[in-house]
């Protein structure tokens, strides 16, 4: 399995150090940054894991790391932390996909909480990615003739029915599915529906947070 | 009523005997009321800026108390990290006092959160603003204490421009205290080189108001920390001026910077955006 990466990214250095001090006691390996430059020249955009970043920084602040993030499709989950989170800030961080946003000071179950909830978030969305990027790989495969019969099959028209509208033999029409089939990996219709649903999945939707654990 | 001033004075003639007295009489009711209006404006800003300085103070503080606030919390809780697991006598002691000082920390925190809502409650006092003639009464407000300094001023004023979002009073506080900084730097050049030039033009989607001074200009380590709560390089200063601008025009959606005014002294811009989403701070 890939490691986990965490970043802290905080021009304030003394902060940047007590964070480090309290996730390392906690038992995790951190990367301090007191730049976001710095940290986006070592992030790739495979990486799991999560960043936990102050809001207001010179230069760049953490809205527009958090931009530069989704540009490169990291999905490496984002934890905003801020002194005062202004009502308009609160609102872009959350709608850009944060998963949450912390007010400075904090209780420190609440940032290792989210550290934790963001390490699991991270490897669920990279692991969606794969299953819907694998899915659509699949479908590429198949030609436009055995797409379309798929399409109709979906839809629930059998074979018969299928032949007259495209103007094929029904054994024609079937030899071409089980070929659909092959291709896609899949033994029936509905697994190849199922299939198709994956790989119409947007991936952004996939950045939808999911329900904080109980706290 | 009206106010009249009255002046007198011999006329002598070639063997220097007094020949006539010439007076006049000048109605001044204008200029009396002029004064007055500006010595109420000069109060209500007192007044104003007394009420919201506590508001604004906390705002512009607090993000520079909640850093180190937010470092020892951090520093504590890393230490009962560090001592899980143990179950001596020592370890439960120490333990039992870092919590203590977590909690310490954000209750700190608090303090600081409730002090800075304090500011956000204050009355909203938005409205559609006149820039220039926010600038103009800064000028009329700041004129007295200009003369006082022995320092002119040029303004260059763009007609026309489009109305902003704002708070008129919060504004014209911003105004005043760069005129008076500006004025500030010039008192060690000579009284013919004081002149502070004050002019608002319009850029693309904002307004951009610039002071520019003839003094000596900022020196680095002074521009680093220059908006930073309680930082002066004046003795009889609180060094909360320039932080409070920072904090006042941030809430206005705009920003504020200075830079070196060739051939000499320091520009301080402030850009105002014209369409601004008026969030209740």
């Amino acid at each position: 399995m890939t490691t986990q990466r965490i970043f802290v990214v905080d021009d304030d250095l003394e902060v940047l150090a007590s964070v480090d001090a309290l996730l390392t006691a906690n038992g995790y390996r951190i990367e301090p940054f007191a730049s976001p430059c710095q940290m986006l020249a070592q992030v790739k955009p495979t990486d799991i894991g999560c960043v936990i970043t102050d809001l207001k920084m010179p230069e760049m602040d953490g809205l527009e790391l958090q931009q530069a993030l989704l540009k490169i499709e990291s999905c490496l989950a984002l934890i905003m932390v801020t002194g005062y989170a202004e009502v308009t800030h609160a609102v872009t961080v959350m709608e850009q996909g944060a998963l949450t946003l912390i007010e400075k000071p904090y209780e420190s179950r609440r940032l290792l909480e989210a550290v934790e909830r963001g390490l699991e978030f991270s490897r669920f969305q990279i692991a969606a990615r794969g299953e819907t990027l694998h899915a659509r790989q699949r479908f590429d495969k198949l030609t436009p003739e055995e797409r379309a019969i798929l399409d109709q099959a979906i839809h629930g028209l059998p074979s018969k029915a299928i032949g007259l509208t495209l103007k094929l033999s029904q054994r024609t029409v079937e030899r071409r599915r089980m070929q659909a089939f092959k291709k896609l990996q899949v033994e029936s219709v509905a697994e190849a529906a199922m299939l198709l649903a994956l790989a119409q999945t947007k991936l952004e939707l996939l950045r939808i947070r999911p329900p904080p654990f109980n706290v | 009523m009206r106010s009249v001033v009255g002046n007198s004075g011999p006329l002598l003639n070639g063997s220097k005997v007094i020949d006539r007295v010439v007076g006049s009489m000048r109605d001044v009711t204008q200029r009396v009321t002029d004064q007055e209006q500006i010595a109420v404006q000069q109060a209500e800003l007192l007044h104003v800026s007394r009420l919201s300085t506590l508001g604004m103070t906390s705002a512009a503080i607090s993000h520079e108390l909640n850093q180190p606030l937010t470092a020892a919390a951090n520093f504590a809780s890393a230490c009962e990290g560090l001592l899980e697991g143990r179950t001596d006598e020592f370890a439960n002691r120490l333990r039992g006092y870092v919590k203590e000082m977590s909690k310490q920390c954000l209750r700190a925190g608090q303090i600081v959160r409730r002090l800075s809502e304090f500011s956000r409650k204050s009355p909203n006092r938005w409205s559609t603003v006149d820039l220039n003639l926010v600038l103009l009464d800064s000028v009329a407000l700041i004129e007295v204490e200009l003369r006082a300094k022995k320092t002119r001023l040029r303004h260059e004023f763009s007609t026309n421009l489009p109305p902003i979002q704002g708070d008129r009073v919060q504004l014209q506080q911003v105004f005043v205290n760069l005129l008076s900084n500006a004025a500030d730097a010039m008192q060690g050049i000579p009284e013919d080189d004081r002149w502070v030039t004050i002019s608002c033009s319009r850029e693309s989607d904002c307004l951009l108001v610039q002071i520019d001074d003839q003094g000596p200009g900022i020196s680095p380590e002074a521009a680093e920390r220059i908006f930073q709560p309680f930082v002066t390089t004046k003795s009889n200063h609180s060094g909360i001026g320039l932080s409070i601008c920072q904090t006042i025009i941030e809430s206005h959606g705009g920003e504020i910077t200075f830079a070196p005014s060739p051939p000499r002294g320091t520009r301080f811009a402030v850009k105002l955006p014209l369409s601004h989403r008026v969030v209740r701070r």
